[in-house]
This record gives structure tokens, C-alpha cells and sequence, in this order.
């Protein structure tokens, strides 16, 4: 539990952070951010919340990508390694992404295949 | 390994190419094509539910334009910490994506 000075000190320093993102560029476009947000009923132009939930996903995802990469190299992958050279070339792949998703509660599995 | 797909949506062409970024980012040379569309599913999934979840505090604010403590109340459900999200703003190998323009219209 934080206590409500804490919880109100968050929220300045938000309000505060959203007012940076005004110059900001993330990763992800915002035409598609908002596209997105819009399409589940938050309809919004301003640039701050729209580039707010772009870092936010992107933090996200930018955690499950480094816990995959994690994976790979504890399995030592060798599938990309060059040879002469000392450094490795990962390469993602479903193997290495299963198990950082499912650490996350998303559980991924290929669709059934009929012959 | 993001070749031209001509059946594809924009949005979702531009979404794969911001996850590769990502991967790339993290330290990954090369994807699977697979595994970008999986990540790029997730994150539009991800984006859908702040959506969904700000909208339910905005309405029931009784508010049909969205605030900033409509989202912070989101993130707070969906388990997002948002201590870190300063510091990763500012990380020093950020990348982005540049804008494409319109080739000039042959006439």
C-alpha cells in the first residue's frame, strides 16, 4: 500500500513527464497509436496521452523482447554464430519467445493443421 | 527480414517495423517472421486494452474527452509500473522510425 503523499507526488511527477512528451518521438508511429486507441473507443488528439500509451506499450514489449533475449543466450544458441568471430548473432525466434510470453500470461500456440 | 507484403495493412506493416526496431534495440541482428507478427499482435492487443480501460474510467467520470489520470488509472490496472517509464524514455539507443514521404506523382 503507498501512502496518498506518495501516491500524489506520482501523480505531479506524471503530469510533469507527460508535459516532455510534448517533443518527443517514440518508436511506435502515433497515426497507429491513435488508430488503435480509437478503434477501442478512446477517441483522443492529444499528442501527450497518445505518445503516453506508445511508451507504455513499448516498455512492455521492450520486456518481453530483452527476457527473450535472455533465453537465447542462456540456451547458447549457436544458430547464428558466425564463424572466425567471437560474437554472436542472435536471432529471435518462436522457441526463445514461448516461454518469455508465458511469463507475461500469454500462452502461444500454433493453429491446428490439417492435411 | 520484413520483405514487401502487398496484401497487408499499413498500420500493420508499420507496427512490425516499429517491434523489428525494438528487436534490434535489444541486441538482435535478425527475426523471424513469425515471432515479429506474434509481438506485433501483442502490442496492438496491449494498446486496445489501455484504450478500453481508460474509456471505462473516463465514462464513468462521467467525461467523454480522456485526461491524463484516465490512463495513469489504466496502466495502475493493467500492472504497469510507471517509475521506470521515465528513465526509459530518455535511454540513450532509442530509435524511431522516420516519417515516409509521398513520392512526387508522375505526370
Amino acid at each position: 500500500e503507498s501512502s496518498p503523499a506518495a501516491e500524489n507526488k506520482s501523480e505531479l511527477s506524471l503530469v510533469d513527464f507527460c508535459t516532455q512528451l510534448e517533443d518527443y518521438t517514440p518508436t511506435i508511429p502515433d497515426a497507429v497509436t491513435q488508430h488503435y486507441l480509437q478503434m477501442s473507443g478512446l477517441n483522443t488528439d492529444d499528442p501527450r496521452i497518445i505518445r503516453l500509451v506508445s511508451l507504455a506499450a513499448q516498455k512492455f514489449l521492450s520486456d518481453i523482447i530483452n527476457d527473450s533475449l535472455q533465453h537465447c543466450k542462456m540456451r547458447g544458441a549457436p544458430q547464428g554464430s558466425r564463424k572466425g568471430t567471437k560474437d554472436k548473432r542472435y536471432v529471435l525466434t518462436m522457441e526463445d519467445l514461448s516461454p518469455a510470453l508465458a511469463e507475461y500470461g500469454i500462452n502461444v500456440r500454433k493453429p491446428m493443421y490439417f492435411t | 527480414m520484413l520483405g514487401a507484403d502487398p496484401g497487408k495493412p499499413t498500420l500493420e506493416l508499420k507496427m512490425e517495423s516499429a517491434v523489428a526496431a525494438m528487436c534490434v534495440e535489444a541486441g538482435y541482428v535478425s527475426a523471424n517472421r513469425e515471432a515479429i507478427e506474434v509481438l506485433a499482435q501483442v502490442l496492438q492487443s496491449y494498446i486496445k486494452e489501455i484504450g478500453h480501460t481508460s474509456n471505462v474510467y473516463c465514462e464513468v467520470a462521467q467525461r467523454s474527452v480522456p485526461t491524463v489520470s484516465d490512463i495513469h488509472l489504466a496502466f495502475i490496472e493493467l500492472g504497469a509500473r510507471f517509475m521506470n517509464l521515465e528513465e526509459y524514455a530518455q535511454r540513450p539507443q532509442r530509435r524511431h522510425i522516420p516519417r515516409q514521404l509521398r513520392s512526387y506523382p508522375n505526370l
